[in-house]
């Protein structure tokens, strides 16, 4: 310790005793132990949060880099625009009727050989979807307003 | 590091550790309150000087000392128990020293152009120059400070309270007496 630097040491002791003795003859408050089951569970507290919701980030981005990484091998686009439109074209495709397909009814009443055939393989088409028709509309038509009229002034 | 005659009075008591204290047992609930009579002062006077708001080290003291007793079983005999305390309850003071500074930005965004209020009785308490200038540095620098000026400490038992190398403590000391010698320049003068 250099000779310029002791006369401040010793100064900041001094200080320092000024300002903390007051406080170091405090009484101490009894020691009370913790009830046990009263801790939050670390996941939810801390440095345990923060891991959490880094983890539950880090899980939701993976999933979201797969699906992209999916939709990009199978449609051979980075641009979402064609995945949606890859999935349009599969929803029609799939709503056609496929050229070998027979309907229930008929596949219900094939030929006894047809069906013993070990070669022949069943084609299940999907049930026809019963069609709607939408229920009428009822036609409202509005009420007149009436116009209030201004009594005439005399 | 001379020790002061006040120093009897920061020992809560004084009496057990002239008599040669017995070891602590980790885990011991007897062992942890006597550490806690033992160091209690010690801590919150570290924290006052940290925290220079005698509430607020009170708080922490109390939240260290139930941190110190969850982790008391995991506590390893050939450690100083109370430079371990002390290094829980720095770390717990320095976590409410960045959420105060927080709130003191936000307080002064919503003061703005509004007089500011009154200071409150331990505040004022508090004001002198050396407190304040110690409110200025680092609270980790203002803990090293406190504990080798005020409580004596070794640059070692500071290394082992504040979880750092011993050269560290001795470069982060002349760091803090050199932003306090910049703070307190009529001292110097």
């Amino acid at each position: 310790m250099t000779g310029e630097t002791r006369p401040f040491d010793r100064h900041l002791e001094d200080e320092l005793h000024l300002l903390l003795d007051p406080h170091a003859g405090g009484t101490i408050p009894a020691w009370r132990m913790p009830e046990p089951g009263r801790r939050a569970l670390p996941i939810l507290r801390g440095a345990g949060a923060a891991l959490t919701a880094k983890i539950a980030v880090g899980a939701v981005v993976a999933v979201m880099a797969a699906g992209a990484t999916a939709e990009a091998v199978i449609t051979h686009s980075v641009n979402p625009v064609d995945w949606a439109r890859q999935v349009t074209q599969q929803v029609q495709q799939a709503q056609k009727p496929q050229p070998g397909s027979t309907s229930p009814a008929s596949s219900a009443t094939q030929s006894p050989q047809a069906a013993t055939s070990p070669i022949a393989i069943p084609v299940v088409s999907a049930p026809a979807l019963p069609t709607v028709t939408p229920l009428p509309v009822p036609s409202v038509k509005p009420l007149p307003i009436p116009t209030p009229s201004t009594p005439a002034l005399p | 590091m001379r020790r002061r005659a006040g120093d009897t009075a920061i020992n809560a008591l004084p009496e057990e550790e002239a008599a040669g204290e017995p070891e602590y047992t980790p885990g011991s609930p007897e062992d942890f309150e006597r550490l806690y009579r033992k160091s209690y002062r010690r801590i919150l006077i570290t924290l006052i000087g940290m925290l220079g708001d005698p509430a607020a080290a009170e708080d922490c003291t109390q939240e260290a000392f139930v941190r110190a007793f969850r982790a008391w079983g995991k506590w390893r005999p050939g450690a100083p128990a109370e430079a371990w305390l002390h290094r829980i309850a720095i770390n717990t003071a320095v976590s409410h020293w960045r959420r105060q500074r927080l709130r003191e930005v936000g307080e002064l965004v919503r003061r703005l152009g509004r007089p500011a209020p009154p200071p409150s009785p331990a505040t004022i308490a508090e004001n002198s120059e050396l407190g304040r200038a110690l409110r200025k540095i680092p609270a980790r620098q203002a803990a090293a400070l406190v504990l080798r000026h005020y409580h004596g400490y070794t640059n070692r038992e500071i290394g082992a309270a504040l979880g750092i190398p011993e050269r560290t403590v001795a470069s982060r000391l002349a760091a803090a007496k050199a932003r306090l010698r910049v703070e307190l320049a009529d001292w110097v003068e």
